[in-house]
């Protein structure tokens, strides 16, 4: 159906729409238009037909796709001994070995992790091979479960793609495969190239060369890896129409330009290799999308057929996914695709344009159509990451990968072109200093919060619109349209501070506490404790916890700045991410009690930030907006920092809350006899379920209705203590713990009742 | 879809205006489409040629002539006549390429309703007649064919005595024929006289007067190209 294949495209997003909702209203909608269409556009009525044929087929496709709840884990149906066939490319990395097996009675997919610090020799390993069928020994896992909102879905991730289970393999004995399939020659080949260049290159060379010309990131740092995210350049980091138009051309000119091959021979190499660099790149749907696209358009020159490129765009898009349907769930296809989609139907308005502002519109442009699925992801944006792009792109473009090419080409020598390695890390470390600089002093995102998924339909409506007036250089509409978009994102933006919602937000970060209380109206933002994780030696602080559940869950509700944060205590798993926490989110006050002492470093950082450090005594209180915290201990210093926890009472959503920090049941006594009345609606529990707190008779007398316990999921504390669920059992408290639960949430309206949720059921 | 005139195959390139709103499907290329010249901007406010002044040197004539003053209220016309359209109605009249006028439907559908937008209710539209042994020749009326695509009531209330090509005549020639048309039954609402060509007007005007004699209030007229 020439001229019309991304009419096709959208019945394949609307249905699979329809199947993630569980709603056929995206379908019928859509139906709808294009009856509209057929009559006042003169659709013609075969392709209407086939339109017809193919969106009944995606409907019932992408609904027999959705993973059967009945297949989901369950330990006694998984066996320790698993046979199947290895259906993934073997990744290896430092921490672990992984690769998706597909066991031979069942039609779920397991994800096999062995952890290679248990590896002893290489040939333990090389006997995992695409295709290899394997007997392996290892402990079945249900997938990590997302626990807190705003958090990544890992599971969720997994499961997309069928796979329902995790098998931990901790001795590679108990691993034995034999065989493999064509494809691992290539599989093979990569790994070889990736090591060739591990070890014949400069360290900062070759993981460059890794990710950019073979598709595989883990050789480059996690700062460099999010310094790119948050310059909007991580299209530069993924393999694309980019390095692929790069490569190919530069291939394709030295084969003639030497004289190797004619144009016509030349032309069918090109050809032949592309599928086979796109699986040696590592096989990422952008990487795909752009082999196939060149491929094609390539192809089509020689059959004498005529296509436009956005028809070629949804031939591919429609073949990728339907020979992976879960490619539409996968954000690097959705990015590559719109991204791509976008500027093809620019096309003529770009090029209408000076050389210097059409750069700057394509900047513009991709920013404007990802946002959405920026911000549903990420939660904000950088609003000047469409400068920084004018200048990375072309650097990229014309110095990076040109060089990067040359020095992979000198791997199949000898000798490796080691001036040129020398060269280009010179270079890059020097191109490199600017945005670190940049990103030190001038980065100012734009967050919005999880931007609603209700929202994309009119954001798109609105851009499209948008494109339309400006294409046709109607500008006054295209202004007002353009307004409606910024419109459409303060909404986003401000629809906290319109709100009369509050929530309080105990986290679930394992170990540890973090509470985030948020007024109705976005009246303050406050935390109580900021849990922080330690690396596995149990030494080194890490901020995984912060970096994955407490920074995702603040900007997924559009915080930027906190007003104040209590400390209640001196331990890691209060205030562990408060370093991290200052670096990224400007925080007001910092609330202790006068016994807590901080680091000498943190002072520092205190002093530096400016950041006002206040102490409260039992009895004072502190307010923000109309939210009174009181104080009810320490009372003495009593001498550890457990005991020394600050306690507080405050009254929120219609309920009376004592946060406890760690403090043990001498405490406990102690503020009982000094607040004989005090009765509680919620009480998070002390010391995360110890038997060291929480006596009987505290909970007697405050009698609490529901207890939150901040707990790690099988912590080796054994928290919470048996004793500690027996008291509160009896005395018939609702016990909440993150351990089982995830994240627990209560939302309230002003001072109105309100409900707990929780993250898990 | 194929191009009616070159039969190169179109492509029809997606962007943002007819992303979710197609065109509707297109009956030229790119190329051919623009090898018409379509009459917009500044034109005579009587014969509808593209020109400077408001009444052009031909329409000054016919008005300054006593018999012909009035007789035509105005035409309109949709395009130039350049060489490639020339080719295009020969094609089309001479050769009898009838589905060649698929090419121009859109654009006189809309230049119509444009122009006749407020007279439109209650005139009728009468093609240009050919004379039986004309259209025995040719196989169909080529003003009727144009008239049809309007989708307004046509009346052939004309007919037409059998003489030479106007095209095969010199303008003072044709400018000295006689009315070749005759009435067939009265009209007394205004009419929309339809025909292919408008080129010296004599034609469009001999009818306009034989219709104007017999009651006619008003006469204007609509030609595909000037």
């Amino acid at each position: 159906m020439k001229g019309n294949n991304h009419l096709f495209v959208l019945s394949a997003i609307t249905s699979a729409l329809s199947a993630s909702f569980h709603n056929t209203i995206f379908s019928w909608c859509w139906i709808g238009w294009l009856v509209y269409l057929v009559f006042a556009k003169g659709l013609q009525k075969r392709v209407f037909v086939s339109l017809m044929i193919a969106i009944v087929f995606l409907n019932v496709w992408n609904k027999g796709l959705l993973v059967d709840p009945s297949l989901k884990f369950n330990s006694s149906s998984i066996s320790n001994t698993v046979v199947g066939k290895i259906i993934s490319p073997v990744s290896i990395s430092s921490k672990a070995i992984q690769f998706t097996l597909k066991p031979d009675q069942v039609n779920d997919k397991t994800l096999v992790v062995v952890y290679s610090d248990q590896i002893q020799s290489e040939n333990q390993y090389s006997q995992l091979k695409a295709g290899a069928n394997c007997t392996i020994n290892g402990l079945p896992q249900p997938l990590d479960r997302k626990t807190n909102p705003g958090q990544f879905d890992y599971g969720g991730y997994l499961e997309k793609q069928g796979i329902t289970s995790e098998l931990i393999v901790k001795d590679p004995q108990n691993v034995y495969c034999t065989g493999a399939s064509t494809i691992n020659q290539l599989y093979l080949a990569r790994t070889t190239v990736i090591q060739k260049a591990q070890e014949e290159l400069s360290p900062s060379t070759a993981s460059w060369i890794s990710a950019l010309i073979l598709g595989d990131d883990q050789f480059l740092s996690d700062d460099t890896i999010e310094l790119f995210q948050k310059w909007g350049l991580s299209h530069l980091l993924a393999i694309s129409g980019l390095h692929v138009g790069l490569i190919v051309s530069s291939i394709y000119f030295s084969l003639i330009k030497l004289q190797l091959l004619t144009r016509e021979k030349a032309q069918w190499f090109v050809i032949i290799c592309l599928p086979f660099y796109a699986i040696l790149a590592g096989g990422a749907p952008s990487v795909w999308r752009a082999s196939l696209l060149t491929f094609l358009a390539l192809i089509i020159t020689k059959v004498k057929i005529k296509l436009t490129t956005t028809d070629m765009l949804g031939v591919v898009f429609l073949l990728l996914i339907l020979i992976k349907p879960e490619n539409m769930y996968h954000l690097g296809f959705q990015f590559s695709f719109l991204i791509t989609y976008c500027l093809l139907l620019s096309k003529s308005f770009i090029q209408n344009q000076s050389r210097f502002f059409s750069i700057l519109t394509i900047s513009f442009l991709s920013l404007l159509t990802l946002l959405p699925l920026q911000l549903y992801n990420f939660y904000y944006f950088n609003p000047l990451s469409i400068l920084i792009n004018l200048l990375y792109v072309p650097y990229f473009s014309f110095i990076v990968m040109p060089l990067l090419l040359v020095i992979t080409l000198s791997l199949i020598f000898p000798f490796p072109f080691s001036f040129v390695d020398q060269m280009f890390q010179n270079i890059h470390h020097f191109a490199m200093i600017p945005l670190e600089n940049i990103d030190k002093t001038l980065f100012y995102p734009w967050i919005t919060g999880k931007f609603p998924l209700l929202m994309f339909i009119p954001y798109f409506v609105v851009f499209i619109l948008f494109m339309n007036q400006l294409s046709r250089s109607n500008k006054s509409k295209a202004f007002y349209s353009g307004c409606l978009l910024v419109v459409i994102l303060l909404a986003a933006t401000l629809k906290p501070y319109i709100s009369s919602s509050g929530y309080v937000t105990t986290l679930d970060v394992g170990q540890g506490d973090a509470i985030v209380v948020e007024l109705p109206h976005r009246k303050g933002v406050i935390l109580i404790d900021v849990a922080g994780t330690l690396q596995a030696n149990f030494k080194s602080p890490s901020d995984k916890v912060y970096r994955q559940v407490i920074k995702p869950y603040l900007l997924s509700r559009g915080i930027s700045s906190i007003d104040a944060v209590f400390l209640s205590h001196e331990d890691h798993d209060h205030i562990g991410s408060l370093p991290y926490l200052l670096g990224d989110f400007k925080v007001g006050k910092l609330i202790t009690s006068e016994y807590f002492t901080f680091s000498q470093e943190a002072k520092k950082i205190l002093e530096q930030k400016r950041i006002e450090h206040i102490t409260l005594s039992t009895g004072e209180e502190f307010v923000q907006g109309n939210q009174h915290f009181y104080v009810l201990s320490p009372i003495n210093n009593n001498g550890s920092t457990n005991e020394n926890s600050l306690v507080l009472f405050s009254k929120i959503g219609g309920l009376t809350w004592l946060f406890t920090g760690d403090i043990n049941t001498d405490i406990e006594s102690e503020l009982v006899t000094k607040y004989p009345n005090l009765t509680i609606d919620v009480l998070k529990v002390a010391h995360h379920g110890s038997n060291s707190s929480s006596a009987n008779s505290f909970i007697e007398t405050v009698s609490p209705k529901y207890a939150l316990i901040s707990v790690g999921d099988n912590n080796r504390y054994g928290h919470p203590h048996l004793e500690v669920i027996n008291s509160l059992e009896q005395e018939g408290v609702s016990i909440l713990r993150t351990d089982q639960v995830g994240a627990i949430q209560y939302q309230f309206r002003s001072n109105q009742l309100g409900t707990f949720t929780t993250q898990l059921p | 879809m194929y191009c009616l005139w070159c039969d190169e195959e179109i492509l029809v390139e997606v962007n943002w205006t007819n992303f979710l709103l197609p065109d509707r499907p297109k009956q030229l290329c790119e190329a051919c489409e623009k090898s018409l010249q379509r009459i917009e901007g500044a034109i005579c406010k009587l014969c509808g040629r593209p020109s400077d002044v408001e009444v052009c040197m031909d329409c000054e004539r016919w008005e300054n002539d006593a018999g012909w003053k009035g007789v035509l209220t105005f035409n309109r016309s949709v395009f130039q006549y350049n060489s490639r359209m020339k080719e295009m109605i020969a094609r089309w009249k001479y050769r009898g390429d009838y589905a060649l006028l698929e090419a121009f439907r859109e654009t006189i559908i809309k230049t119509f309703n444009q122009t006749f937008v407020q007279v439109r209710k209650d005139t009728i539209l009468v093609p240009i007649p050919l004379s039986e042994e004309r259209l025995f020749e040719r196989g169909f009326n080529q003003a009727e064919a144009l008239a049809n695509l309007t989708g307004l009531p046509c009346e052939n209330r004309l007919s037409r005595i059998h003489t030479e090509k106007q095209s095969k005549k010199t303008r003072s020639d044709r400018l000295a024929t006689t009315n070749p048309f005759k009435i067939e039954t009265k009209i007394d609402r205004p009419v929309i006289l339809i025909d292919d060509i408008y080129t010296t007007g004599i034609t469009l005007r001999h009818a306009a007067s034989l219709l104007k004699k017999h009651g006619c209030p008003k006469v204007y007229s609509f030609t595909l190209v000037r």
